[in-house]
């Protein structure tokens, strides 16, 4: 059996304004799960009940095999967190930081924080208030992955990097990733980030798990299909749509079970496919919010 | 409760302010020596310099080390550590009881001391001098635990202005009490049972205001 860093059952969260619904998710270890949502998706509301920052309502939550939030002291020693709103203390240095973490975690690496301090150009006896975004973001992951963590929790990473800090913080993380012991769940709300360094990947919008898959699988199955009709017939009832566009006997189609079977099925039954492309995970991403608030509105009605 | 991880956020916080307590220290040993001096006028000066570096030394570190932690977004670092709420409330409580400790134990003591070795002073004033200063050390505490309890900065701004007027009308009303106010000029310090039970109040509403704020804090489920 696949042994979990991370699970989520039926959690529920309910604010004022907003609610966690039914949240299912399996993290397994060694993987890379990335989590794309929109502002507001409840991307941070998931990680800070993962960190037991926030108790959820009902559901139950593991990380690293103990419960949360009961458990989050003997969790959070093998977590490391980097949440894109972490500031340090503007009128210490960073090895004032590293000295007071180390302090307070025995696997502290130190020889391993001052290369990273070295990979990312980073004084360590500059005051942190003179650091650029860039730079504290990344001593905020020098501080993270320094602690030689079991699990990283990633909340935006890359929000608000320039190209060349981004650049340099995925390929740090690449670098982590290659240690196949480590897991890594971060949240992004840039697609690109996401594919760039996942195993799986789930969308959350509006408080739900909206799809989750290995990210080859959501490359392949999910295409964008152009199909012309013969006249006088209407679409298959068989043809599982997201989203469809056009009119007349030209249409788009966008399906999440596309398989070359499907292809000759419609061939069968009368279709002319025109052109089959593959989508970018934004794309795919946008489809599958669309169609889940669809279903939602549908519902209401 | 990971004891050692409290004590390294306890000196975490001393190391970041313990120039803002020696500063207000320093205030308050300046208060000190005007009011050693033998005039009414630097009796005065002294007593309102010395309770101006009290209640604003207290203020200051709530405010930096409590507020500023959540406004300037220092706490997501702080509870991505191996700790929970009631570790982080027990090493905040911790650190600014000790701090504020240092510069009250230095106004109490140095006043004490002054009014004793001064024949201007009327040591009659010892009794007020000591239920004073536990009103403030209630009021500080009040205004620590509606900082952590609230985590606002606006309730906790609004809960030292109540308490800062309401110093002036307790030294009003304690000075009205007979039992108090008729031994202010005496030579000796007199501790009448009025005097005593107002101090005993004193610092049982120090145990409640903390441990209230503790069981509370103990009960929070959303921290950030």
């Amino acid at each position: 059996m696949t042994e979990l860093a991370l699970e989520l059952i039926g959690v529920n969260k309910a604010y004022k304004h907003f609610q966690l619904r039914n949240l299912n998710l399996e993290l397994p270890k060694g993987q890379i799960m990335g989590l794309i949502g929109a502002n507001g998706a409840g991307k941070s509301t998931c990680m800070r009940i993962l960190m037991g920052l926030v108790h959820q309502d009902s559901g139950v939550v593991r990380v690293m095999g103990h419960e949360m939030p009961s458990q989050q002291v003997q969790a959070k020693q093998e977590i490391g967190f980097l949440s894109e709103d972490m500031r340090l203390y503007g009128q210490s240095n960073l090895r004032w930081h590293m000295d007071f973490i180390a302090s307070i975690f025995p696997s502290w690496d130190d020889l391993y924080a001052q290369n990273l301090c070295d990979i990312f150009d980073l004084n360590t006896d500059q005051a942190v208030k003179g650091f650029s975004h860039g730079q504290r973001v990344k001593a905020g992951l020098v501080l993270a992955l320094a602690r030689r963590p079991k699990l990283l929790i990633l909340d935006e990473p890359t929000t608000g990097l320039d190209a060349v800090a981004r650049y340099e913080v995925l390929t740090e993380l690449m670098e982590v990733i290659r240690d196949e012991e480590n897991t890594i769940l971060f949240s992004s709300h840039n697609t690109y980030d996401v594919e760039k360094l996942s195993d799986t990947i789930c969308f959350i919008d509006q408080g739900q798990l909206v799809a989750s898959n290995d990210k080859e699988r959501f490359l392949d199955q999910w295409r964008r299909i152009r199909i012309k009709l013969p006249q006088g017939t209407d679409l298959p009832d068989s043809i599982q749509v997201v989203n469809i566009k056009g009119s007349g006997q030209e249409r788009s189609i966008i399906t999440n079970s596309f398989s070359p079977d499907l292809v000759s099925n419609w061939t069968q039954a009368g279709l002319e496919v025109i052109e089959i492309e593959h989508l970018s995970l934004e794309e795919i991403f946008i489809a599958a919010v669309q169609k889940s608030r669809r279903l939602k509105e549908e519902v209401c009605v | 409760m990971t004891h050692a991880t409290v004590l390294q956020l306890a000196k975490k916080d001393w190391d970041l302010w313990r120039n803002i307590v020696f500063l207000y220290a320093i205030g308050s040993i300046i208060g000190l020596v005007v009011l050693a001096y033998p005039s009414e006028l630097a009796f005065y000066s002294g007593s309102v310099l010395m309770i101006t570096a009290l209640v604003a030394s207290g203020i200051h570190l709530i405010m930096v080390s409590v507020i500023n932690e959540r406004k300037l977004k220092t706490l997501p670092l702080i509870m991505s550590l191996p700790i929970t709420v009631k570790d982080y409330t027990s090493s905040k409580m911790l650190v600014n009881l000790l701090m504020f400790t240092v510069v009250w134990v230095a106004v109490v003591a140095g006043t004490i001391i002054v009014t004793l070795s001064r024949e201007t002073i009327p040591n009659g004033l010892i009794t007020i001098i000591v239920i004073l200063t536990l009103e403030i050390f209630i009021a500080y505490c009040l205004i620590l635990a509606v900082a952590m309890i609230t985590e606002s900065e606006g309730w906790t701004i609004a809960t030292m202005v109540m308490c800062n007027l309401f110093l002036n009308l307790f030294l009003f009303m304690t000075a009205k009490i007979p039992a108090i106010g008729n031994h202010l000029t005496d030579s000796t310090a007199v501790w009448s049972p009025e005097a005593l039970r107002l101090i005993a109040v004193e610092l049982l509403m120090v145990a409640i205001i903390l441990f209230a704020t503790y069981y509370r804090q103990s009960k929070k489920t959303d921290f950030m």
